[in-house]
């Protein structure tokens, strides 16, 4: 065997795109390879010690948290490093969203990778702990990683890892239901009173694709300038593309050959878009910002054009009120009120009166949440007020919706 | 110093916001009694409080809504 003394550098994540179930974990029906310890190490050499020009270079690269929010790494760290309380470092593997799988994606593919960046950050921040966190149902991610575990090499500097499932819920892989987790309470989010105590336990959460970019911003190497997706067409295909990629770019190369009305981005608790507006949109989470929008943690569902929006939007709505974390007011009766609404609207048995009265409860509900999971059933539902809203007037009006073709959602009712 | 910083036993802060704790926050409605002007309980009972810093006219009033809570749900952030 030859060993190459230059290093090969590769410019994306995943070892390439997978096909999956069409809900659940990132269980793959198609084949897709893990990389070995060994091909991690030949590839990328071992996990370089943290150097005291870390953050500054994290920094300087402008790396953001891939789970969503897209919060800069820098400001994560700089806030856990002026707090003193012991500190716990969390990587996110939790994809609660019931379609999105990149992150699964990634970790079956590249566990080291991630690992590298949990032990990076446990390190450059002190850390007593290191988490992954995992859904808990994702059996066969932790499979992976405790094979992972036992092909790596583990020295002295490195903080012992625990792989830690969380609950089967959708609230399950929200950042701060995990800080309270692994504090020892439910895995539910905080209300939002600040802890003041700078002695306080804390905790810091990176998404995993996060971790797997910091590893190689640690080493020096470029990040990747991609972005990972699941997209639910007749499949569930989790692609990585590059960011100037288009959103009709990444549908013809999935295969679709006519454009869809619209799009769901990010998720059940996204917003939709009409596909004119989205088409065109380079999938760069800057250049969805500016056009307002987020593909949040990168899932995309395109809808057909025989296919009711409505119906669609009723449906989530409805799984998200079924999926409060039940602990105030505005999400535990605000939730279940919009999902009425909705529903009424989908079955054609709502006037404009339901339209009016489904506004006033958004405003209702609006930010008032312990939470931001009311917000995201809000912003669905207005995204879904302007992108649907010639056919709404067919549904308040009492002309059939002859749209009769439907996508499935996985933990929704129809 | 005013009442409300004696009673809350701190120095005078630039400005007070009210705040709830809607996980706290059982919807029982004293609030809206002891402060009708600033404070209207949503359809489902629970308070919508205002989020703009309070006149110092309102400051007492809202210190009475805080009081009047049960659940001990309110509070005043002092604004820096």
């Amino acid at each position: 065997m030859t060993i190459t003394t230059t290093r090969v550098t590769t410019d994306t994540l995943l070892t390439g795109p997978v096909r999956l179930r069409p809900s659940g974990p990132a269980d793959s029906t198609s084949p897709s390879v893990r990389e070995s310890y060994e091909d991690h190490v030949m590839q990328y050499g071992r996990r370089p010690d943290v150097s005291a020009a870390l953050l500054a270079r994290i920094d300087r690269v402008g790396l953001l948290g891939h789970g969503g929010a897209f919060v800069p790494v820098a400001v994560k760290w700089r806030s856990a490093l002026m707090r003193k309380g012991s500190l716990t470092v969390v990587a996110n593997a939790a994809e609660s969203e019931p379609l999105a799988a990149k992150d699964g994606t990634l970790l079956r593919q590249r566990p080291h990778l991630v690992l590298d960046g949990l032990m990076t950050t446990a390190q450059a921040l002190g850390a007593e702990r290191a988490v992954i966190w995992l859904h808990g149902d994702d059996v066969t991610g932790r499979a992976a990683l405790e094979e992972a575990f036992l092909e790596r090499g583990w020295s002295g500097r490195d903080v012992p890892v625990e792989i830690v499932d969380g609950p089967v819920h959708y609230l399950a892989g929200e950042a701060q239901a995990i800080t309270r987790a692994t504090l020892g309470g439910p895995a539910l989010p905080f209300p939002r009173r600040a802890v003041t105590d700078p002695w306080a336990p804390q905790t810091i959460v990176h998404n995993v694709e996060t971790l797997a970019r910091l590893a190689l911003v640690a080493r020096d190497l470029p990040n990747p300038a991609t972005r990972l997706l699941t997209v639910l067409g007749g499949q569930r295909m989790v692609v990585e593309v590059d960011h100037s990629t288009t959103v009709e770019q990444v549908l013809i190369r999935l295969g679709w050959k006519v454009a869809p009305q619209a799009v769901l981005l990010g998720g059940y608790a996204g917003v939709w878009a009409k596909w004119d507006d989205v088409a065109g949109l380079a999938v760069a989470e800057s250049s969805m910002r500016a056009a307002k929008l987020t593909l949040g943690a990168g899932v995309m569902v395109p809808l057909d054009d025989d296919a009711c929006g409505v119906r669609m939007t009723s449906d989530l709505v409805s799984y998200l009120a079924s999926m409060s974390a039940r602990q105030c007011g505005p999400c535990l009766f605000g939730l279940p009120a919009l999902a009425d609404h909705w529903a009424k609207l989908a079955d054609e048995q709502g006037s404009c009166r339901e339209l009016d009265r489904l506004r006033e409860d958004i405003a209702a509900v609006e930010g008032r949440g312990a939470c931001r999971h009311p917000d995201g059933a809000t912003r669905l539902s207005t995204s879904a007020l302007q992108t649907f809203s010639a056919h709404l007037g067919a549904h308040v009006s009492g002309m059939r919706c002859r749209h009769r073709s439907q996508i499935s959602l996985p933990g929704t009712r129809s | 110093m005013s009442a409300v910083d004696r009673l809350l036993g701190r120095h005078r802060a630039a400005g007070y916001r009210l705040r709830v704790d809607p996980v706290v926050c059982d919807g029982i409605g004293q609030c809206a009694m002891a402060a009708s002007s600033l404070i209207h309980l949503d359809r489902w009972g629970f308070p919508v409080v205002p989020t703009a810093e309070l006149s110092t006219a309102d400051v007492g009033r809202a210190q009475r809504a805080v009081n009047a809570c049960p659940r001990q749900a309110l509070w005043l952030e002092a604004i820096d």
